[in-house]
Formats: C-alpha cells, sequence, structure tokens
C-alpha cells in the first residue's frame, strides 16, 4: 500500500480528504457538533454529547457518498448539521465554495433550496393534513414562489410522475399510501426545488425489502437524470456499499475510514469496519461460519474513551491507542483510516 | 438425528375486524415445529406472520380480532381450547416468548431482577431468594455483566441491546422447551444482532429448545434456521428446508425476495441496480382475486386470477404456486447469490 502514497496529492487543509482533482461539491472540515445536556446542578461541570467529534471530509460533485455506523454515531447529526438543521459548535462547511456556517439564517435560506433532505420515516415525515400535491408543492411555493398557478401544478404532476406516482393521486393524503409510496413523494418534494446535494437519513431502513430495491432504484434513476450528489445515510451496509461510490464509517461521533466502496467490501483497513462486516449475517446457509464477534456495545459520547475512541472494544488495541487520538491518514487511492495499528 | 413433533399448527385462521371491515390475517395456515429445531417465518410487513404467532400462543387481543378456525396441537393438547388456568401454566413455562421491542416488552416500573423472579415463583414455586439466585445467573447465561448489580437496574438503564438480553433471560428462565421470537433483531444494530444471534444459538444447544423465529430478513435465515415458512398475505406460500429455500426456491415471490437483496459484493459491475419486486404489499383487507401474489408475478397468467393455488409438496418441499415447474424450469440454475 505504500507505494500508493507517494503518487497522491496531499491535502490542502489539515485533514481534508480530497476525492480527486476536481473542485469538491462540499468541504467539510473539522466538523463538531456538541448537543449540551440539560445541567443537573448549576455546580457541576457543563456536559455535551460529542454528537460529532472532528470530522473532514469531500464530496465531489455526482457523487453517492455512504455514511454508515451503529446507532449513536452520529451520522444522522452529521446529515443534519450539513443542511445546519442542527448547528454545529464548530468546524466549517463550504458548500460550492461558501461556507454555510458563517450565514446567517436568512442567508441560508437560499442554500437550502439546492439542499434537500429526506428522512427515514415516511410515516412521520409527511403531514398528514396535506394532500401529497401540498406536500410536494409546498417548497414550490416557498423557493419559487413566482411560479403561476399553472406552472406550479404542472410542476407538481411532473415531480409526482418522476417519482411513479401518478399526478391523479395528488388529492389523496398520505395515509392512502403504502410506506414505500410514501417514501417516493418524500423524494419528490426533496426534488421539487431541483437541489444539487440531497441528504438521505436511511431513506430505505423502514421499508420492505422488496420495496427497499424499488427506493434504491429510483434514487439512482434520478441522480443519473438530475446530476444528482447524494450522502446516503444507513446503517444497512449492503445497501450502502451497493449504492454509493464512497463509504465513510463513523464511530462514537469520528471518522474511523473512508473508502472507495469496493476497497470497503473487499478489504475494509480499519478493525472497527472490519467488525461491521464480520456481523453482517451470511447471504446463504452454506456460508455459515464463526465470526469475530465485537464484544459490548457503544460507549457514551458524553465521556468517551480516551485516545482512539474505539479501542474498548477493539481486538489488537494496547497502551498506546489510550494515549494517542489517531488521524486520519492515507492507505491507499482515496482510502483513509485513523487506526495507529494499521 | 432423531427428532420429533413439538408442535403442530393445522389450518389456522385469525381474522381482525376493523372499521366493518375483515382482515384476514392468518389463512389457513399449518405447519409443525421439531424438537430441538429452528422454523423460521419470514415475511413482508403485514404479512401475518406475528400474527401466527400471537394465534398460537393465544394471544390475540378480543377487542380486535380472533381465531377463527384451526388447532394448535402441543403435547396431545389444543393450546386453543385449553382453559384459562392450564394456558396459564404453559404460557412462560413450556412455551416463551421475546418481541421485537424490548423496551415495550418490559415492565417499566419493576427491575429486570424482579421480572426474572416472578416468572420463576409463579412457574417453579421458588422462595424469593432462589430465584433472585437464578435470576442472576439467567443474567449471567445470557451475557449481562455486572449482573448482580443489574439485577437492580430498571429497563430503562439498560441499552437496547442489554435490554434485549434481560427480555430472553426472562423468557428462558424456566428453560422452554419452544422460543417464539418475534423479529428479536430488528430494532438492534448489526453487531448486536450477531451477538444476540449467537447467544441464541448457544442456548438452544445447551437447552434442545426449538425456535420459531419471526423475521422479515432473509440474510438472518440463512444464518440460523433449519426450516423456513414463506408467508405472503397470510398464507404460507413456500415452505422447506433453508437449503432448498435458497439454493431452489420455487415461488416467483421467494425468488423475487432472494434476488432483491443487494449483496456485499454486488455492486462491483457497471450496473448497480436492484432487481425489485414491483408494486406493493397486499391490503389484506381487499385482496385480489386467486393468488394474491398476481398482481406483483411477473409470471402471471390468466388462470392465476380463476382460484388459489394450493399448496404442493415435493420431497419435503411446498409451494403455492400453480406454474412453479415452468418457471424454475425457465429460469434454469438459480445464480449464486453471494
Amino acid at each position: 500500500m505504500n507505494a500508493h502514497i507517494s503518487d497522491i496529492e496531499t491535502p490542502e487543509t489539515g485533514a481534508v480528504p480530497i476525492t480527486n482533482g476536481g473542485k469538491p461539491l462540499l468541504e467539510v472540515d473539522s466538523l463538531r457538533v456538541h448537543l449540551p445536556l440539560r445541567n443537573i446542578s448549576p455546580f457541576r461541570l457543563k456536559r455535551s454529547i460529542k454528537a460529532v467529534d472532528g470530522i473532514s471530509f469531500c464530496i465531489a460533485p455526482g457523487e453517492i457518498v455512504g455514511v454508515v455506523g451503529e446507532s449513536g454515531s452520529g451520522k444522522t447529526t452529521l446529515g443534519r448539521s450539513l443542511l445546519r438543521l442542527v448547528t454545529p459548535s464548530s468546524g466549517r462547511i463550504r458548500f460550492k465554495g461558501t461556507d454555510l456556517t458563517a450565514l446567517s439564517s436568512k442567508e441560508m435560506y437560499s442554500f437550502r433550496r439546492q439542499m434537500q433532505m429526506v428522512f427515514q420515516d415516511p410515516y412521520s415525515s409527511l403531514n398528514p393534513r396535506m394532500t401529497v400535491a401540498e406536500i410536494v408543492g409546498d417548497p414550490l411555493s416557498i423557493h419559487k414562489a413566482h411560479l403561476t398557478t399553472q406552472a406550479r401544478l404542472s410542476r407538481i404532476a411532473e415531480l409526482l410522475s418522476q417519482v411513479g406516482i401518478s399526478p391523479a393521486h395528488g388529492t389523496r393524503h398520505p395515509h392512502a399510501f403504502s410506506g414505500g409510496q410514501r417514501q417516493r413523494i418524500a423524494i419528490a418534494r426533496a426534488l421539487a426545488t431541483e437541489p444539487d446535494f440531497v441528504v438521505a437519513d436511511e431513506p430505505v431502513s423502514a421499508l420492505d425489502v422488496s420495496v427497499q430495491a424499488q427506493i434504491v432504484n429510483l434514487l439512482l434513476d434520478l441522480k443519473e437524470r438530475h446530476a444528482l450528489t447524494i450522502l446516503f445515510i444507513s446503517h444497512d451496509l449492503r445497501v450502502v456499499s451497493h449504492i454509493a461510490d464512497r463509504v465513510i464509517v463513523m464511530y462514537l461521533g469520528k471518522v474511523v475510514e473512508i473508502a472507495p466502496a469496493e476497497k470497503f467490501r473487499n478489504a475494509p483497513a480499519h478493525p472497527y469496519t472490519e467488525a461491521l462486516v464480520s456481523a453482517l449475517p451470511v447471504p446463504h446457509p452454506s456460508l455459515r461460519r464463526a465470526r469475530v464477534v465485537l464484544k459490548g456495545e457503544v460507549p457514551s459520547a458524553v465521556t468517551p474513551p480516551s485516545g482512539c475512541v474505539f479501542r474498548t472494544r477493539c481486538s489488537i488495541a494496547s497502551a498506546e491507542c489510550a494515549k494517542v487520538t489517531p488521524d486520519l491518514r492515507q492507505a491507499g487511492a482515496g482510502h483513509w483510516i485513523a487506526c495507529i495499528k494499521r | 438425528m432423531k427428532q420429533s413433533e413439538l408442535l403442530r399448527v393445522e389450518n389456522l385462521r385469525t381474522y381482525f375486524y376493523s372499521q366493518g371491515r375483515t382482515v384476514r390475517a392468518v389463512e389457513d395456515v399449518s405447519f409443525s415445529v421439531q424438537q430441538g429445531s429452528t422454523v423460521c417465518l419470514v415475511g413482508e410487513s403485514g404479512s401475518g406472520k406475528s400474527a401466527t404467532a400471537f394465534s398460537i400462543l393465544n394471544l390475540i387481543p378480543k377487542s380486535m380480532g380472533r381465531v377463527v378456525a384451526g388447532k394448535v396441537l402441543y403435547g396431545g393438547e389444543d393450546l386453543l381450547r385449553v382453559s384459562q388456568r392450564r394456558q396459564r401454566t404453559i404460557l412462560g413455562n413450556e412455551i416463551a416468548m421475546i418481541f421485537q421491542e424490548p423496551a415495550a416488552a418490559l415492565n417499566p416500573v419493576y427491575t429486570i431482577g424482579e421480572q426474572i423472579a416472578e416468572v420463576l415463583r409463579t412457574h417453579k414455586q421458588c422462595s424469593a431468594r432462589e430465584a433472585r439466585r437464578q435470576a442472576k445467573a439467567m443474567l449471567d447465561r445470557v451475557g449481562i455483566p455486572d449482573a448482580q448489580r443489574r439485577l437492580d437496574d430498571y429497563p430503562h438503564q439498560l441499552s437496547g441491546g442489554m435490554r434485549q438480553r434481560a427480555m430472553i433471560a426472562i423468557a428462558l428462565s424456566c428453560r422452554p422447551k419452544l422460543l417464539i421470537a418475534d423479529e428479536p433483531t430488528t430494532a438492534l444494530d448489526a453487531t448486536v444482532q450477531s451477538q444476540i444471534l449467537g447467544l441464541l444459538h448457544e442456548l438452544q444447544a445447551d437447552t434442545g429448545m426449538a425456535l420459531l423465529f419471526i423475521t422479515h430478513d432473509l440474510s438472518v435465515v440463512a444464518e440460523i434456521a433449519d426450516r423456513v415458512l414463506v408467508m405472503y398475505a397470510g398464507r404460507i406460500v413456500e415452505e422447506g428446508d433453508v437449503i432448498q429455500i435458497f439454493d431452489d426456491p420455487w415461488m416467483p415471490y421467494t425468488r423475487g425476495l432472494l434476488k432483491a437483496r443487494p449483496g456485499l459484493h454486488s455492486g462491483d459491475g457497471s450496473s448497480r441496480r436492484l432487481s425489485a419486486v414491483p408494486g406493493d404489499p397486499p391490503d389484506l383487507a381487499n385482496l385480489s382475486s386467486g393468488c394474491s401474489f398476481r398482481p406483483r408475478c411477473c409470471h402471471a397468467a390468466a388462470d392465476c386470477a380463476y382460484r388459489p393455488p394450493d399448496l404442493e409438496t415435493v420431497r419435503g418441499h411446498s409451494v403455492r404456486c400453480m406454474h412453479w415447474r415452468q418457471i424454475v424450469e425457465a429460469a434454469g440454475e438459480p445464480e449464486a447469490v453471494l
């Protein structure tokens, strides 16, 4: 692997792994989101959940980047903070060169049009009192208020048919649709403002297996048609490694590995990624095997372990791991890991 | 290994009644569970798999629906027709159940220790001290660290994985002959899921209990099952040994499900598209005529609409499809699913 390192460009800033020569659409630099906990007593130290703790990465235009990790690893907070639905505590988020963290909420407004989100649970992310046409049309009335009624309606019909919902069903309410159809409607709503960047937070986790595949295919189609860039957050390694170009592995608010999808599948380098892949149930009964089972559970993000946050569950941890906080370093083309032992 | 039948379900029908509509959640389901074996009941949401489990234990809430026909034979008794008193001596003792959401299944105002001890004191007439001793042994057994201290914890003080372990401890405290597990790992992370599956496997090897495992996840089935039942729209549409189901699925629905799964190694090629099963899961109150999978089936022919196909059994492998022979032949050898 060392042979590769020489011919790869060094990151420009601190530790921002650049994907390729091109200009990134999104640059995240040392992003921190610490969510304060309610104070038990004024005399106690103020405590906070370190949901995202110093994360840096880039996304190139047109890329699908997957984010995986166990629950509590900070993947959802990361996704929400990129759109400033949660305010970052520190760090920079540069979208097309503009630092979003420096914008006022008013200035943020025009950027929201270019960045949209699809949520996990299509049962709670759609307002049950609105018709489907109203749900999909709502972003238009906010961000494209200049449209005539006629233009608006035809845009709504276009959006619905794009995601495979008959425009004639626009007068129905969400309860009349199945989970998969609701997720299609949520995707149509996200596309209404013609965004460049979509954060999809566990978009298929609440769906049945047969329907999951439909939604994955729909996202792939839409990505092609609209040149979308997608951050695909999921705990399902198979879905992520299938859809993504690159995968970011998170653990306790930190990035432990960034790998091209095929590296992630075939040669994960970080012991945590290895354990995640090893924990997957086998695809065929003839492949049952003994496996490396990760012991224990994710420690508290309020008081994460010193040094490497994964060391308490790591099979190769040594005394040194408690002292040194590993930085992301390059392990190959587009492949970065944070581990001092590998 | 010689096996004998532990539980037999015969022609079970469970209907729910809501807003003047009849939802046929379980429609003529028959199967049996052998001692010490693992049977997986697979299906999508609304396929009737949980309703089947609840019917076996006669736990369908009266206000929602009822078992309208069928028998659940356990040791010569029909569990649907035994007295309440007799039922109470069986449930939680010889047959136990664990649920998807341990947070909802555990009682929030009692400690874990009290909840395990309650089962032991009811069924085994233990003293309080003995029950607590056994409760601690159970927590040790299911891999809860520091069990002595955890006995006095309330459910909210435990993580999701630990709660599921605590629920398994409660279910197994009387050494049941059959454990019914309703999606016990669905709410858990993959790493914790593999811990829990490993634990169930170990406990099964130890105690020789049988496991009826309900899941929507075919990879979990591949991991643990001996026998597989595939449910669709309230009916069993395919049944077979786990190898038969994965190597040579006959029902178009099972074939579609197996192909729809993204493989860890499937994305290398040029196309990342998955082969999806078109359409949506069926509405049980408003099923189409004939075969209920017909609207989503790419092999559906005109005669599929006339009548529901019967379950056809060849060499211990059953399928509910009129055209399965032609479909399997036309498709040729199934691709390796890796």
